[in-house]
């Protein structure tokens, strides 16, 4: 066996031959599994990184919303189902007459109401969706036949089954009509300007429905600062209605980082001065505004209103020069409206929302359009659904509000006339993993239209956490991918160039055989060729990594922090390193050594076993 | 000290040498003479390990050389035996010293022993005052006078040549001839040559002529 000192001697000479070869290999070598190890590098910081900004708020965290399954009452109209309409019609007609017959009030059979119709031409049925007979029959008939889950029987439901904690949501609304006081001091009327009018009917539709959350997942998002007072109704407003509310200008698109973040601190801080005051008033108080405006105008009419200062008030007579029959015909009427149930009394109210927070908009473009639309997307961490504020229970329970507040709140809104929604609570349940999350969802939910009585959707919440755990996976996967790449590619290349030379020094192994070194010896000059190889392979990679990572750094790490700051809507702006060098990288020489050897064994063996006698003759 | 017995080597059913009877005494100057074809570097081949005979025996110092597997034919060769080919075959990167120096790379020899022993010969042969030069920077003759001393480091029992001035002007192939003849004289060693050239062959103790693959005639010079 050789010295290693004399070895590295004669495998030096090996070096200034295929001078070409053995540069353009080391080369693509280098590079490759430069680019591999710098990937490598850059997953393992970016992940320890997203970690960091993943651990605030919602960030990381394993969430998925249940709901019960919600499906269509449609059905044809079959003989079963007109029978029983027409039937339903049939008492509903007779309890009007005699209704009407009570109060005196001339009735007369509205065919608008029918709950089946007949086409001119033909026999065949269909159903008036206008009738609420139709409408009814139709709920109780699926309700039958697929009936499903109530919030109570939800909630049961979800208690047997293995989650890590579950947080009720449910969904509040104010049904009737609701005009926002523009600057908490007039709603707008004929003479507001169109940009006032606009204004009014995005806070109307904003203010009209809202969903009331767990502390849980509310809490992140509550200002220090805020302040309630008593029957004001706290709700966390998402940035973009925040600023409107503040009255400030939306950011430019080129604005930086930090002026965005600084925005972001401005509206928590200052989001916590704004209420917001509403007039709601029911179907009946909106009509008779309606009326008594109309009616204040038309010189003719005999009805004169008085409106208050406050004009959520409801308006009241001034003066009335109608005869006694019209008087009376009217309270017949109204008598006959309140007893078959389609008439309540005005009603309206003053209601004032408190914002006690801010959260990130929801992505702007559902369908992705843009990336980080759909970053955001599978990533941001949010209860903003862009439609509609967020109650935190916990301060909505806590405060004094009336009981006439809350009923109004708390009333089940009516969904489209089909949809049977049975319940206006969902749930939203927390997991350690996105594994156990996944599974969750996989096990439970119901992707058809109806999967039997228990059906739920459910789907990941806010955040989907799972998918950024996954990335991480999925790129170390590709990474793995590209590591048996480049190993191939480095067999093949070493291969190359080993048996190249091997093939060049045939005459030069038969003289050594011939003086007496023995194939192992021969072998190990070559071995130890490679070594050499390896150590020059590793000091190009170590410099490569070394130089692609400090340029990486320089060009983004700057911004990268600012920019996930906001894009994850940490309260503190963190550090977020993409990438970072380590002098471990050198061990890379390892793995070429292996590689090397592996490619030098079949021309090593090849080589050495050829008769000296053979070398010598060739050409 | 070398001694064979029914030594035959046959390529593809075609016998090339057949010799019955060989002895060579130990310092003892041998030519191995005849044409092309003849079987002389056959022979060559053989008593030195390189080549295996088809049959017959071949001993050198009492070991039978034919039975003995790769390694320790290798060692055997490393210690006892030393080779000059006609086409010189050193290293182009590595110093006349580093040449030299490399044939005793696998006796494990101390550094200081080696460089001693690589100056000596480097002086024997000539060129103690190019140690440090490169083969592209001797002229032919030099580069062989360094083969030479590469192939003695080991202080080999017997040294085999092949042809070695078949690459040489006359006077050059004259100087390494009596290179080879002063230190064989010196050192006691065998020295066996195979050449086509009669007069170098004239200067040896004794001729072999050889022809088809037999020993013609043996006689003294």
């Amino acid at each position: 066996m050789l010295k290693i000192r004399d070895a590295i001697t004669l495998a030096r000479t090996k070096l200034r031959t295929r001078r070409i070869r053995l540069v353009l290999s080391l080369i693509v070598i280098s590079v490759l599994c430069s680019a591999v190890v710098l990937a490598f590098l850059a997953v393992e910081k970016t992940s320890q990184s997203l970690s960091t900004f993943s651990n605030q708020g919602l960030n990381g965290r394993y969430l998925t919303l249940i709901a019960g399954k919600n499906h269509s009452a449609f059905e044809g109209p079959t003989p079963e189902l007109v029978a029983r309409a027409e039937k339903l019609y049939e008492e509903r007609v007779a309890q009007e007459k005699q209704i009407a017959s009570e109060v005196g009030y001339q009735y007369y059979e509205d065919s608008a109401k029918k709950p089946v119709m007949e086409y001119e031409d033909s026999d065949t049925k269909f159903w008036n969706f206008g009738s609420e007979i139709a409408v009814q029959v139709l709920k109780e008939y699926s309700k039958e036949k697929m009936p499903l889950l109530s919030g109570d029987e939800l909630e049961d439901l979800l208690e047997s089954k293995n989650t890590k904690s579950v947080y009720e949501v449910k969904q509040l609304g104010l049904a009737g009509n609701v005009s926002p006081f523009l600057n908490n001091a007039k709603e707008v009327d004929e003479k507001s300007s169109k940009e006032d009018i606009d204004r009014s009917q995005g806070l109307s539709n904003y203010l009209s429905n809202m969903a009331k959350y767990d502390d849980a997942l509310t809490q992140y998002f509550i200002s220090d600062n805020y302040s309630l007072a008593e029957n004001e109704i706290p709700i966390l407003v998402n940035y973009k209605m925040a600023e409107e509310m503040l009255n400030l200008k939306k950011l430019e698109k080129s604005a930086t980082e930090q002026e965005k973040y600084d925005r972001i601190q401005l509206l928590r801080k200052d989001i916590t001065t704004i209420k917001q005051t509403i007039c709601w008033r029911n179907s009946e108080a909106n009509s008779l505004k309606v009326e008594a405006e109309i009616a204040n105008k038309n010189q003719h009419s005999p009805v004169k209103y008085e409106f208050s200062e406050d004009s959520c008030e409801l308006p009241t007579v001034k003066s009335d020069i109608r005869t006694y029959q019209e008087k009376e015909s009217e309270r017949i009427n109204t008598e006959y409206n309140k007893r078959i149930g389609e008439y309540s009394e005005p009603e309206s109210r003053r209601i004032t929302f408190k914002a006690v927070g801010v959260m990130p908009n929801a992505p702007s473009d559902p369908y992705f359009d843009k990336m980080e639309d759909f970053l955001k997307e599978i990533s941001l961490s949010t209860l903003d659904t862009g439609y509609s504020p967020v109650i935190p229970k916990g301060l909505y329970e806590k405060n004094v509000i009336s009981a006439e507040i809350r009923a109004l709140l708390e009333t089940p809104v009516e969904y489209e006339y089909l949809s049977l929604v049975t319940t206006n609570r969902a749930f939203v349940a927390e997991f350690d993993s996105a594994d156990e999350m996944r599974n969750f969802i996989s096990d439970n939910n119901c992707e058809q239209d109806y999967c039997g009585k228990d059906s739920l959707m459910v789907e990941p919440f806010s955040n989907n956490a799972a998918i950024i755990s996954d990335a991480k996976n999925y790129a170390i996967k590709f990474i793995n991918y590209a590591i048996l790449t480049v190993i191939s590619v480095a067999i093949l290349l070493i291969f190359s160039v080993v048996n190249r030379i091997m093939s060049d020094s045939r005459k030069e192994t038969a003289v050594f055989r011939a003086i007496g070194y023995s194939r192992f010896e021969i072998s190990q000059i070559y071995i130890t060729y490679v070594a050499i190889y390896a150590a020059i392979s590793a000091i190009l990679i170590s410099l490569i990594t070394f130089i692609a990572a400090f340029a990486i750094k320089s060009a983004y790490e700057p911004q990268a922090g600012m920019y996930f700051t906001n894009f994850f809507a940490l309260k503190e702006p963190a550090n977020f390193m993409i990438v970072e060098f380590s002098p471990l990288v050198g061990l890379v020489i390892i793995p070429i050594f292996v590689i090397g050897l592996l490619a030098a064994l079949i021309p090593l063996i090849v080589n050495t076993r050829r008769s000296p006698l053979k070398n010598l003759r060739a050409e | 000290m070398i001694r064979v017995a029914n030594l035959q080597k046959s390529y593809k059913k075609q016998t090339v040498l057949n010799i019955s009877e060989l002895q060579i005494n130990e310092a003892e100057f041998v030519a191995i003479v005849g044409a092309s074809g003849s079987g002389k570097s056959t022979l060559l081949n053989l008593l030195s390990g390189l080549d295996k005979p088809t049959s017959g025996e071949i001993l050198i110092s009492g070991q039978n050389i034919s039975k003995l597997n790769d390694y320790k034919l290798s060692k055997f060769r490393g210690q006892k035996i030393g080779f000059v080919f006609q086409f010189f075959y050193l290293q182009p990167f590595l110093t006349v010293r580093q040449n030299i120096e490399a044939a005793s790379f696998p006796r494990r020899l101390s550094s200081v022993e080696r460089l001693k022993r690589a100056e000596a010969l480097a002086r024997v042969v000539g060129l103690g005052e190019k140690t440090n030069d490169f083969p592209h920077q001797l002229s032919g003759g030099q580069i062989q006078r360094v083969a030479i001393a590469r192939s003695l480091i080991n202080s080999p029992e017997i040294l085999f040549a092949d042809e070695p001035t078949g690459n040489l002007d006359s006077e050059n192939s004259s100087q390494v001839i009596g290179l080879l003849q002063a230190i064989q004289k010196e050192t006691g060693m065998t020295l066996i040559i195979v050449t086509h050239d009669e007069r170098i062959a004239a200067r040896a103790d004794r001729i072999i002529r050889l022809e088809d693959g037999k020993i013609m005639e043996e006689n003294n010079a």
